[in-house]
């Protein structure tokens, strides 16, 4: 990893750590593309009907680690901003994840612009980024999203 | 990197505080992935067994590192079932789990219909905490990672996410 800068070694560290690669292993994301600072990966979800899919999202990481990665779910069919018609659905808790919001990021606490927004680096640190944090930690939150759909169906299904 | 003479296996394990990554050479037996497990966490690895993810019983300690489940992340631990005991709203409910269960396998059972049977509509909002913390543990966490040998139970509290839109649900 040498020639590469402090951001870009930090962000390769972290897609050979043991807690990415087991990531991968489980099928619970893939990486599509790494060419710092940005970074594509998809992950796997379960729909509101319990059939399976996926979402990509694109990583811009600048100052990473120790400034917040800008997470952005993505349309890998048009290079843009996932259609707000096409994002994910489930629970409230996924919904409001997802949303259309003013920065077109993902709204939560560890994305770039979701962490200065309404104080949740002070009201939500178990979610908020620090420098500390690695990019598992959000494709986990995500994949725990996303996938958070099998437990409703599940429960459904016997009901 | 793993080159063509070793194997990288992930595991998990008593006394580890995350996964980990363990090169072994090709031709070493599983209990290899004990004695390497044994010296970072402190203890015999003749004490210990070893788990496939999510399974529930102990793999052969015989059987070479590359004829193992590779794609699979494995588990050490010197305990070989856990006693779990998840509360919420003043009730409690039980069930024994090997160390490789992951909290999201715990999870589903402790929101299903054999647990508390959250409703549907609220059940993909809960997480579970360690007793009397506020914060939810990893879903892919196993649950030997928060046990230590000869402690065998660990107390979960079944709680609400956050939903961080300004209110915490």
């Amino acid at each position: 990893m040498s020639g590469l800068g402090p951001a870009e070694r930090a962000v390769a560290a972290d897609l050979a750590a043991a807690r990415f690669l087991a990531g991968c292993k489980r099928g619970h994301w893939r990486q599509i593309s790494c060419a710092f600072p940005l970074l594509v990966v998809a992950v796997a979800a379960v729909e509101p009907d319990g059939s399976s899919g996926e979402y990509w999202f694109k990583f811009e990481l600048s100052g990473f680690p120790g400034t917040a990665p800008e997470v952005r779910i993505w349309d890998p069919k048009t290079s843009g901003p996932l259609d707000p018609e096409k994002r994910p659905r489930g629970s409230n808790r996924i919904t409001e994840a997802f949303k259309h919001w003013g920065n077109g990021t993902i709204y939560r606490p560890w994305d770039r612009q979701g962490g200065t927004h309404n104080n949740w680096v002070t009201t939500h640190p178990s979610l908020a980024w620090n420098p500390k944090r690695d990019l598992t930690f959000i494709l986990e939150d995500l994949h725990g999203l996303l996938t958070s759909n099998a437990v409703a169906h599940g429960n459904r299904q016997v009901a | 990197m793993e080159n063509e003479q070793e194997i990288e296996i992930l595991v998990e394990g008593e006394g580890l505080a995350d996964i980990e990554i363990i090169r072994l050479p090709r031709g070493s037996a599983a209990r290899a992935i004990l004695a390497a497990i044994g010296v970072k966490s402190g203890f015999p690895a003749e004490q210990a067994f070893l788990f496939v993810e999510d399974g529930e019983d102990p793999v052969d300690m015989a059987v070479l590192v590359e004829n193992m489940a590779m794609e699979r992340v494995h588990h050490v631990h010197r305990a070989r079932k856990i006693e779990v005991r998840v509360f919420y709203q003043g009730r409690r409910i039980d069930n024994r789990f090997s160390p490789s269960t992951r909290i999201q396998r715990v999870l589903d059972w402790a929101v299903g219909p054999k647990g508390f049977n959250i409703d549907p509509t609220i059940a993909p909002e809960m997480e579970l905490s360690l007793l009397d913390q506020k914060t939810a543990v990893p879903k892919n966490a196993h649950i030997g990672r928060y046990v230590r040998h000869p402690h065998c139970e660990l107390d979960l509290d079944l709680i609400r996410g956050v939903v961080p839109n300004g209110a915490s649900l």
